[in-house]
């Protein structure tokens, strides 16, 4: 290589690089007292996490972004936490209800074009209209649910989420929660009085008292039952989180209230009111709190929350893009040079893959696969990751290719699954063993990656056609990586399915259940076994390995998505009515594909 | 007419074409019966596609075969397995991965034919406290006569369900009386895979001449005959347990503020007075207990955690998938290894 393309082919990876972190735009940082407020650990969904986490993932759920813009100004997450959790009057102004059905939108007399997202305020004036509807979507079966009945349950659930939020710190419109507790401490001692008196059995006892401290029971109590996440870490010596309202209540076992309840009072009074000073100061005494008393917390919250900032997936993604594009590059001008800066750049990808995969894992404590969103980050990698080893053994520029287009394609699909709330969730009973899910899920995955790899080659193979011969070297080649391919996909399929099997024979006793998963899986393994029958067989050459590994991706794509949707249909509403369209079209788009490849054959023949 | 050859014949079944011809049915089949579980259910659509020999239409009142169900194609392709293995290929080393895997592949094919004649599922609902020694198979019922006249202990009479055909008498010589099934109605119940019915049964010369009714829904009906007490019940069929299964407790945990459970467990008391084995067990998600030939599987819970159902399953052949699945796994690796490896050293 002459210097000047050494050269490129160094600064090319390194430009792309600093792009990319630039996009991330590490000058837009919050206010420090946000900053710090985003830090904190809470218990939601069963695990401890930031209230960035839980901030984004909400706001996620019940609007489809993770910021907004209100009257000319930018309203991020964790603003938009705190002000419905202690400003309800603020919140309610709020546009972040998005209505995308039509038929709903109709309900509420919205026009068509209007806005897409509005406030519990423009809600309201609906209430009773809804409620009704809710009433009768809910007498259907879920199978039998209209669209927009589904819809319609889809809004009644954001709102009652919208509602718990609204009553997690405090009950929603309390004006001054610190000076609501020192009463409510106050009328502790005589309310105890009055009611060891009363059932005593003694006839004078003051009934003022005891109803007002019965009066404060009831509201925490409905406080902690409406809770949306608990707040109250555990205090040296004991295990569970605790929300306000327990945290409140524990004044009746152990004679104080838990310590940091205040501390969230004045957090939420001086964030009402506007006080960022005195916001500022109680975060501080809690952060000083927590660090002597949830350390461990704290230190993985902020783990967490440093890991949404840096955005390893992001990067990520950016970077397989512009290794797509000089891997295209390269065909154009300085192959050698525009190679080699493509295959660098796409190792980098593949290191913030790597990176963002496992910090998952260590959050999570479990293997990288555990939900749709985890399955498609690591099919990504999966594929990625081979693309880059057969690169670095073949050098024909169709691994980096097939690495930028897989990894990025995979870590846009994860980026659309995320919509549906908090990405690590916990593991039901049944799936709750390491074991199983390393063997079974993940082996199963690495087969699906295996063949949407080879399914890429293949697609490179077909465009490449009417330009070139089948028999040609390059031809050849990618025939083999594709062969290589499927027999790895083949292997892992085939050993994911049938542990799968075990599993199912060592949870509850039946080898092989032939459910809908099962099935799916079971199928590519037919069908990759048919491929390379034929393949041995001689039944096909290096065109129908192609077109046949193609549809490898269609029958991988079903056995991972589709099988979600059995009975789903054109009725259902929201993420999966979406993702049903947009598997449907994938899967034409790949059956014409297939068509056109098959298609010059017979002009061939022909001639 | 013309002869069929047995060589010609022998060839084109052991061909690579059949493999993949039957290969193409197998995934027709999986697909149809992965689809029809959205209306079916599995019980029915696996019945039906997989465990069927032939799959049938409705011509009129004639029920013809159109299409090879899943047992048949099995058995196809395990044939066409065996024939190609013996036929054409060679032993050689080169093959040897080929071979493993094939072997595996026949394993896992008789596992699954084993599977489906041999095994029973029941299941074994524990009370907290109550011994129990015997578990109920939900998808068959018995008809039975309890005789509450011994003094120390009642004498059960059971009839399986296959005997309940409309208009036989059914006699017991120890039984005073004969019964004999006026109706019997068997449907099935929404969406659960397992059916109720409902009987009318004729006592013989009891008083009267009304049949009694029976539901397997419903506690069973009482009868005095010659002033003994008998009751009449029609309930899941019960298999019995050379020993016991006492609940000690069910334990159930949550993940903090969520109704997501993060794990089951019972604690049992086995008591199996034949082998003089008494022990404590804690069988849990994931990890059953294998006793007599059975397994018990945490299934299910209720009655306030007051009550533990588990799933009892015999199946004579469940090694044969691990066996089954090694060897394929070994054969796989060993056969890529070989037609790899040339590919990867090739200099780039």
């Amino acid at each position: 290589m002459k210097r000047p393309d050494r050269l490129l082919s160094l600064i090319l990876p390194a430009a792309a690089l600093v792009l990319s972190l630039l996009a991330l735009r590490p000058w837009a940082r919050p206010a420090a007292d946000l900053e710090a407020f985003s830090r904190l650990p809470v218990l939601q969904g069963g695990r401890v996490k930031p209230v960035d986490t839980l901030a984004s993932s909400t706001l996620l759920m019940l609007s489809g972004r993770t910021q907004f813009a209100f009257r000319g100004r930018r309203i991020s997450a964790v603003e938009w936490l705190l002000d419905t959790l202690t400003n309800p009057a603020q919140a309610d102004l709020y546009p972040v209800f998005v209505l995308e059905d039509l038929e709903l939108r109709g309900l509420l007399g919205l026009e068509k074009g209007g806005a897409k997202r509005l406030s519990f305020l423009d809600l309201e004036p609906h209430f009773q209209e809804l409620r009704a509807q809710l009433e009768r979507a809910e007498k259907v079966e879920p199978a039998a649910r209209s669209r927009f009945q589904s819809a319609v349950l889809n809004l009644g659930e954001r709102l009652s989420l919208y509602n718990s939020l609204k009553n997690t710190v405090q009950v929603a419109w309390t004006k001054d929660m610190p000076k609501e507790i020192e009463s409510f401490l106050k009328a502790v001692k005589p309310g105890m009085a009055a009611l060891h008196a009363h059932q005593s059995g003694g006839k004078s006892f003051n009934r003022k008292a005891l109803d007002e401290l019965g009066g404060y029971f009831e509201r925490y109590q409905s406080l902690h039952q409406a809770a949306y996440f608990w707040p109250l870490p555990p205090l040296a010596g004991r295990q569970e989180w605790s929300s306000i309202g327990q945290g409140l209540l524990a004044v009746f076992q152990e004679t104080h209230v838990h310590p940091a309840a205040p501390t969230w009072a004045q957090m939420s009074l001086a964030w009402r009111l506007s006080r960022r000073e005195e916001f500022s100061e109680a975060l501080l005494r809690y952060h000083a709190f927590l660090g002597s008393e949830a350390g461990g917390s704290l230190r993985w919250a902020r783990y967490e929350r440093w890991l949404n900032q840096a955005q390893p997936f992001y990067l990520g993604m950016m970077l397989y893009v512009a290794g797509l594009l000089c891997a295209f590059a390269s065909w154009l001008a300085k192959p050698e040079a525009l190679r080699g800066s493509a295959f660098r750049i796409l190792v980098v990808a593949f290191i913030l893959h790597t990176a963002g995969l496992t910090a998952r894992m260590i959050i999570q404590g479990r293997p990288p696969v555990t939900n749709l969103y985890s399955s498609a980050v690591f099919v990504g990698w999966v594929a990625a990751g081979l693309a880059v080893l057969l690169e670095h053994r073949g050098r024909t520029n169709f691994g980096n290719v097939t690495a930028g287009i897989t990894g990025f394609t995979s870590l846009v699909v994860a980026h659309h699954l995320a919509n549906q709330g908090d990405t690590v969730e916990m593991m039901r009973a049944v799936l709750d063993s390491n074991f199983w899910l390393t063997t079974h899920v993940v082996t199963i995955t690495m087969g699906y990656g295996g063949m949407f790899l080879a399914s890429a080659f293949a697609h490179a193979a077909v465009l490449r056609a009417p330009f070139a011969s089948w028999q040609d070297s390059t031809s050849r080649n990618l025939a083999s990586m594709t062969y290589g391919t499927l027999c790895f996909s083949l292997l892992f399929s085939f050993a994911g399915t049938v542990l799968g099997g075990i599993w199912a024979d060592q949870s509850w006793g039946r080898f092989w259940g032939w459910d809908p998963k099962e099935n799916g899986a079971l199928l590519i393994v037919l069908w990759v076994a048919l491929i390379l029958h034929a393949r041995w067989a001689g039944y096909v050459r290096e065109r129908g390995l192609m077109v046949m590994a193609i549809f490898g991706g269609v029958v991988t794509s079903f056995a991972w998505f589709g099988v979600n949707m059995l009975g789903v249909g054109l009725h259902s509403y929201g993420f999966m009515g979406k993702a049903f369209t947009a598997l449907s079209a994938f899967i034409a788009a790949e059956l014409l594909i297939m068509a056109a490849a098959v298609l010059p054959n017979l002009r061939q023949s022909k001639a | 007419m013309k002869r069929i050859e047995p060589k010609k014949l022998l060839a084109s079944l052991s061909s690579i074409w059949f493999t993949i011809a039957c290969l193409s049915l197998f995934i027709v089949l999986v697909l149809a019966c992965t689809l029809a579980q959205a209306k079916l259910g599995i019980y029915e659509s696996v019945k039906i596609y997989i465990r069927s020999f032939f799959l049938y239409a409705d011509v009129g009142p004639v029920r013809i075969p159109v299409f090879p169900g899943g047992a048949l194609v099995g058995l196809a392709l395990l044939l066409n397995l065996a024939l190609a293995q013996f036929s054409r290929l060679e032993m050689s080393r080169r093959k040897l991965g080929v071979w493993l895997a094939h072997l595996g592949l026949v394993v896992l094919f008789l596992g699954e034919f084993s599977t489906g004649l041999f095994q029973i599922e029941t299941q074994m609902f524990l009370d907290e406290g109550v011994a129990t020694a015997h578990s109920e198979d939900l998808r068959e019922l018995e008809l039975v006569v309890v005789d509450f006249g011994e003094p120390d202990s009642d004498v059960v009479y059971a009839l399986r369900q296959r005997a309940l055909i409309a208009g036989r008498p059914l006699k017991h010589p120890d039984l005073p009386f004969s019964v004999e099934v006026q109706s019997f109605q068997m449907r099935s119940q929404g969406d659960s895979e397992y059916p109720v019915a409902t009987a009318e049964i004729k006592v013989s010369g009891s008083e009267g001449d009304r049949p009694l009714t029976l539901s397997s829904q419903e506690n069973g009906q009482t009868l005095n005959y010659a002033s003994r007490a008998f009751m009449l019940t029609l309930r899941p069929r019960r298999h019995y347990l050379p020993f016991q299964l006492t609940l000690k407790k069910f334990n159930r945990k949550m993940y903090p503020g969520t109704d997501i459970p993060s794990h089951f467990s019972s604690q049992i008391r086995l008591a199996d007075p034949a082998r003089n084995d008494f022990r404590d067990v804690l069988i849990s998600m994931n990890d059953p207990l294998r006793y007599g030939g059975q397994a018990f599987y945490q299934a299910s819970f209720g009655k306030d955690d007051k009550m533990s159902v588990l799933q009892v399953v015999r199946n004579p052949g469940w090694l044969m998938p691990y066996i089954s699945c090694a060897l394929v796994l070994l054969g796989m690796i060993i056969h890529f290894a070989v037609k790899l490896r040339p590919a990867l050293k090739e200099p780039a």
